[in-house]
């Protein structure tokens, strides 16, 4: 069993950034409903209220039969009162493509980056009976857990490879998950 | 054993027969600097291939990336795609100005500052001029921009690696001594070889930095000497500082060709305030009875899209359009066309620098005239590509009556003379599409044409932000009031 580990350091979460500005973002797809009152008052990036946006047609804004409207987006707090960020933000100040240091994320991590167990069968009944010296089964699993905080795929890896440009993420595979089965035949 | 030793004697003998060729490859790097940091240099490289250099990069600042952020803030453009959205909003930051003030710093006035020395050494006061005259323009365009800048303590690495920030006053100061300067050297004797952007012309050169002179003038509103200075600027379009282009791509193109066929397609369209003003079938357009714009609208735009944006998916792209990958006419090339040139400085600028000092020393009839100058020539039609004049292109000279209230110019009932400046601030904005100085005026006249701001905003940005490497690197970096909503000094006065 082997666990690897790196405390510490921060991670420039580029692919959130980019899947953002396009919408593709599981944090920008969030479906938010907010009742008819906050949608009267409640602005977005462009200065609209959620009902003029309604109001304007924009495909982008649900009117409810219950009066209440449901967007594609959210409703936060950054301390100058409640916002609503949708298209209008993701694609603008919300967008990894104009501001990167909502995009820098803590990049600790810890994995267990390899699992063995194995059963041999070496006997002396065994070796009687096949006239073998022993047999062995193992089954290794590799990378088969991660536990971070980072929000992107696997802070385990960087853009620009083994450089010492660090701890950028934009688009690149994550460590592969892989199952080995091994049988071992002494004679 | 006797064939193995005669071998041997071959092979040394052959190896033998190199030497003299060894020592060859010397004479490939003679006279070339062996300094791997400063490889350029310049007693080693001749002077005019520097000034053809320098020349390049000045291109590089009127014509790319300063140009299109400050085009887009202006009104000339949209942001389209990605971090052009964003930018398009006055969503911006420091880094977004490394390249713009590497551009003006590292690529122009280091050189420029090497040429001078060479051409010092070498009694060359033409080129000492042309470089003097480049700087003076080039220190003036980052007043405009930055307000406070480095002047005096710039480009002395290593002796001096964080240069004090001069005011932005006395960086114009500096820059008109600059332009003096270069004006009386270009009266001496020296050569101008290497400079391409008006073929060596020494009268050129010297049109050129009394406008460029004049210019700076009108940004510290001195207008007697904008007067003064125009009178000897640029008196014809032959004179015109125009960035010539090619069929090259990274090499020749139009760097707005480039940036917008090429190399990032789709992030800058123009569903914005400059065509629509032009556009007759648009409300509160300024065509009317001795005026047709449809010519340079077309010339400048591309109603409805369709080259690098899906047709209707726009209302206007910048107009692309070229002979080569498009198939076009060559007389249709459009302004924004790979081949096509642009513009620097101008007579059009000139004659309108003209026209606004005289508007705003209470002088209208001498306004007029410069006014109607231009559009005697506009009227030609030469303005534009002659394959977009028979679509409508008509410049009749105005009457000071146009301007009283009630008249053509004057719909809403203004001063007469307000009505007058404001006509003369919107010819220079529709005449500067695509170039920064457009956005100078926005700023300088606190936007007196009231062009839009970006969706949802109250105000618009009056200056470029530091350089974030800048910031990073020199303590001296002006740190108070430089908010993208701060104005420069110079242009914090009412107009």
């Amino acid at each position: 069993m082997l666990f690897d580990a790196s405390v510490g350091g921060q991670m420039w979460n580029g692919t959130q950034g980019a899947l953002t500005n396009f919408g593709t973002s599981k944090y920008a797809g969030a479906l938010t409903t907010v009742s008819a009152a906050d949608a009267a008052v409640l602005k977005n990036a462009d200065g609209n209220t959620i009902q003029a946006l309604q109001a304007s047609g924009s495909s982008r804004v649900t009117l409810n039969s219950d009066g209440s409207y449901t967007f594609r987006g959210e409703v936060k707090d950054f301390g100058g009162g409640k916002v609503v960020l949708d298209q209008s933000w993701y694609t603008n100040a919300g967008s990894g493509f104009n501001i990167n240091s909502p995009f820098v994320q803590d990049a600790s991590w810890a994995r267990l980056r390899e699992l063995t167990l194995r059963y041999s069968l070496n006997s002396a009944a065994f070796k009687a009976a096949t006239k073998l010296s022993s047999v062995s089964f193992a089954l290794t699993g590799r990378n088969l857990l991660l536990w971070t905080p980072y929000k992107g795929i696997d802070p385990d890896t960087n853009l620009t490879g083994s450089s010492n440009g660090r701890g950028l993420d934009y688009f690149q595979n994550p460590n592969t998950r892989s199952i080995l089965f091994n049988l071992t035949i002494t004679y | 054993m006797k064939k193995a030793i005669n071998k041997r004697i071959i092979a040394i003998v052959f190896l033998l027969g190199f030497i003299p060729f060894l020592n060859s490859c010397t004479n490939l790097t003679a006279n070339l600097s062996t300094d791997p940091v400063n490889v350029t240099d310049p007693s080693v490289i001749a002077i005019s291939k520097y000034l053809t250099g320098v020349e390049v990069s000045l291109i590089g600042v009127y014509e790319a990336d300063m140009a299109r952020l400050s085009g887009m803030w202006s009104g000339y453009f949209s942001g389209d795609d990605r971090q052009y959205i964003g930018l398009a909003n006055y969503v911006t930051s420091g880094q977004d100005y490394d390249g713009e003030w590497s551009g003006i710093y590292n690529n122009v006035l280091e050189n420029t500052m090497l040429i001078k020395t060479n051409a010092r050494m070498q009694s060359n006061n033409v080129a000492l001029g042309i470089a003097q005259a480049i700087e003076g323009m080039s220190y003036g365009l980052a007043a405009d921009l930055w307000g406070d800048v480095p002047y005096k303590e710039a480009i002395h690495y290593p002796a001096i690696t964080t240069p004090k920030y001069d005011g932005q006053a006395s960086v114009y100061a500096a820059a008109q001594s600059l332009l003096d300067s270069a004006i009386a050297n270009l009266a001496l004797p020296g050569t101008s070889t290497g400079d391409f952007l008006l073929n060596g012309s020494v009268a050129g050169w010297t049109a050129v930095a009394h406008t460029v002179k004049a210019r700076l003038y009108l940004h510290t509103r001195d207008y007697a000497n904008a007067i003064t200075q125009a009178q000897l600027g640029i008196g014809s379009v032959a004179g015109n500082l125009m960035a010539t282009h090619g069929e090259s791509y990274l090499n020749t193109f139009n760097m707005y060709y480039s940036f917008m066929t090429y190399d990032r397609s789709g992030y800058m369209a123009a569903n914005s305030y400059a065509p629509a003003l032009l556009d007759n079938t648009k409300p509160n357009n300024r065509n009317n009875a001795n005026t047709d714009e449809t010519a340079r609208l077309n010339y400048y735009y591309y109603p409805g899209g369709g080259l690098n944006f899906i047709a209707g998916a726009v209302a206007y792209e910048p107009n692309v359009l070229c002979d080569f990958d498009w198939g076009n006419p060559t007389n249709q090339n459009g302004f924004f066309g790979g081949t096509t040139s642009f513009p620097i400085v101008t007579y059009q600028e000139n004659q309108l620098i003209l026209a606004e000092s005289y508007a705003k020393t209470a002088d209208p009839a001498n306004a007029l005239i410069s006014l109607n100058a231009l559009r005697a020539y506009y009227n030609t039609g030469a303005h534009v590509n002659s394959g977009y004049v028979a679509l409508g292109n008509k410049y009749l000279p105005y009457l000071y009556s146009d301007f009283a209230s009630g008249g053509m110019e004057n719909a809403d009932g203004i001063a007469q003379d307000q009505a007058l400046l404001r006509e003369i601030l919107e010819e220079r904005y529709v005449t500067f599409i695509g170039q920064i100085e457009g956005y100078n005026d926005m700023r300088r006249t606190g936007n007196f044409l009231k062009l839009p701001y970006a969706t949802g905003k109250t105000d618009f940005p009056r200056r470029f932000l530091y350089s974030q490497i800048e910031i990073n690197t020199n303590p001296n970096v002006p740190k108070t009031n430089v908010g993208l909503y701060d104005n420069v000094s110079s242009f914090s006065s009412a107009y």
